[in-house]
């Protein structure tokens, strides 16, 4: 059982002083609880030194292990900073880093919530509650060491980032900065289309709480997936564009 | 100025039986009427809403005798009908075909029609495809008697709970366009933002300071039945108020505010008729559905008074995608 947890440690990718301290199989669901938490110091003796307290238990949903659906239950101590751990997880979110990363991945690729449910056999109200938070501004994808940069600026700029496929002659390319200027509020135009208007407007006031680099990106996409769907009635709007 | 003739508008009122032969002869229908007519009409491909309030072609009119049909423009593939309860009404507009459109009828005050006011601006694929429709409701003098009701004409179900959904694909060449006509403006008032979304509120900021927002609108003696304007980069947004109970320090609201927007209290309209002939848009394709709100009806006092070009039932809250309030909400066939 003791090789079992190690394994299962490594197969989580959890470096010290983390340690699965229990874990139980599912057959019938295909589901894995591992209970991960700080490792028992051992002292002179092999006596157990004094444990810090642990906050409450944290739960979240994990990639899963060979199709086995893995939820990880974290005692850890109230103050320890998780953040840069891969299986752990915002304090009100349904997933870990690793997970949410997949997810937003799939967002990108505009796979469908639907799409992704059925992908990565996550319920639909916890996507939805991660979609929410990344509306809101509640949640991060972007790596903390990345943050700096601005992705949304490095997208139109960057010379060796893949390059972008324009999806219509008469729509500017994704990578063009004259979506970052709309989105931003940086450039306004007449706009006619009601759709529009309220799409603008909700999309920029996330971006006034958003400060993700790639949760900008991916609002940034979806004003330009609205116009390439709705070109037919946006020639008033796209003229405008087109003269920036 | 522009007015259409009547004969772009998609419907009309019309009496049981005339409205019961147009839904066997065929075709797809949006009915609005009174439960106990509507409980009448036969099986076939329409859905429908409880409203005794219209604006027919011959006026206001509050009516239980007649019903408001109107012809679903069905050009290139079947629509389909189903129902959203709270659990699926987030795939409302992810279900919708990829060109077409969809029309939504929910009960007020249900569960779901919160749900919608509250979250659908950032259900999936909102904006993205054209989703219209209205709240169905009672007459006022059975409040408390009788609830508001959607039916689905294919089943013959009756329901105070569920929304239920026409979801209209249309030909490559076609595209649906939704509109609306407010013609309330933000005033120069107060600047009013409120801490958090919802259908009532007690703290707001009044110009950047915490105050009651019932205690300011007492103490300003501000007409409630103008709504608080919000503007969406050009468009108009209303959220009426319900309510003002001072003592409480609670006003209600038709529709939520939201915390991400600034409110002014509308200017006032002096005559909503004329004022709407001239709100009216230019040469637009054909309607496909069209509604304005109770409210319109009851503070403009439009029984009686004529607004041909758009016809449809004075609803408890309109949807062009999300919910909204004293708006005429159209839909039009262009391409």
């Amino acid at each position: 059982m003791a090789l079992d947890k190690v394994l299962l440690g490594r197969l989580l990718q959890l470096n010290e002083p983390w340690t699965v301290r229990d874990f139980r199989f599912d057959p019938g669901a295909r589901r894995i609880d591992a209970w991960i938490g700080l490792e028992v110091q051992r002292g002179w003796f092999g006596l157990a030194r004094k444990q810090e307290p642990e906050a409450a238990e944290r739960v979240w949903r994990h990639i899963d292990l060979a199709g086995w659906r893995c939820h990880l239950r974290v005692l850890a101590p109230p103050n320890a900073d998780l953040s840069s751990l891969p299986w752990a997880g915002p304090a009100d979110m349904p997933f870990s880093q690793a997970l949410s990363k997949q997810v937003f991945a799939l967002f990108n690729e505009g796979v469908s919530l639907n799409g992704i449910c059925a992908i990565t056999g996550i319920p639909l109200q916890e996507l939805w509650k991660f979609k929410f938070a990344l509306d809101q501004g509640k949640t991060a994808i972007a790596e903390p060491s990345k943050a700096s940069a601005a992705a949304t600026t490095q997208a139109a700029a960057d010379p060796g980032a893949p390059p972008a496929v324009a999806s219509d002659d008469d729509i500017p390319d994704v990578a063009d900065p004259v979506w970052l200027q709309l989105i931003e509020g940086q450039r306004d135009i007449d706009i006619r289309a009601l759709s529009l208007k309220l799409l603008m407007t909700r999309l920029r006031s996330q971006m006034e709480v958003i400060t993700d680099d790639e949760v900008r990106m991916l609002k940034l996409r979806e004003l330009h997936r609205y116009f390439v769907k709705n070109a037919r009635m946006l020639g008033h709007e796209l003229a405008q564009l087109r003269t920036h | 100025m522009t007015t259409q003739n009547t004969s772009s508008v998609s419907g009309r009122m019309m009496g049981l039986s005339e409205a019961t032969a147009l839904i066997r002869g065929g075709g797809h229908f949006s009915v609005a009427g009174d439960e106990a007519l509507l409980r009448q009409l036969p099986r076939g491909h329409w859905i429908g809403g409880t409203i005794p309030y219209f604006m027919g072609q011959d006026g206001g009119v509050t009516t239980r005798d007649q019903l408001y049909v109107a012809q679903v423009p069905v050009i290139d593939g079947l629509p389909m009908i189903r129902f959203y309860d709270q659990i699926s009404l987030e795939r409302v507009c992810a279900d919708a075909p990829e060109n077409g459109f969809s029309i939504i009828v929910m009960p007020a005050f249900s569960a779901v029609h919160s749900l919608f006011a509250r979250n659908a601006p950032g259900y999936e694929d909102m904006y993205l495809k054209p989703l219209v429709g209205w709240i169905s409701g009672i007459h006022l003098a059975d409040l408390g008697r009788a609830s508001p009701l959607v039916v689905n004409g294919e089943t013959l179900e009756f329901d105070g709970e569920r929304a239920l959904v026409m979801h209209v694909p249309l030909p490559e060449n076609k595209y649906a366009q939704i509109d609306i006509i407010n013609l309330f403006t933000q005033g120069e008032g107060d600047r009013i933002r409120f801490p958090a979304k919802g259908f009532s509120a007690t703290e707001c900021l009044i110009n950047g300071q915490p105050g009651n927002f019932a205690q300011y609108v007492s103490s300003r003696a501000i007409d409630t039945k103008l709504p608080l304007v919000a503007d969406y980069s050009g468009a108009m947004i209303n959220v009426s108020i319900k309510s003002v109970d001072a003592g409480k320090g609670t006003v209600d609201f038709y529709a939520p505010v939201f915390d991400d927007i600034e409110y002014r209290f509308a200017a006032p309209v002096p005559d909503y008729v004329s004022a709407f002939h001239t709100a009216l848009p230019g040469q637009t394709g054909p309607i496909g559905f069209s509604c304005n709100c109770v409210l319109n009806y009851l503070y403009s006092e439009l029984e009686g008074k004529r607004v041909p070009a758009m016809l449809g039932p004075m609803t408890f809250g309109e949807v062009a995608y999300q919910l909204l309030n004293q708006t005429l909400v159209y839909l039009t066939i262009e391409g």
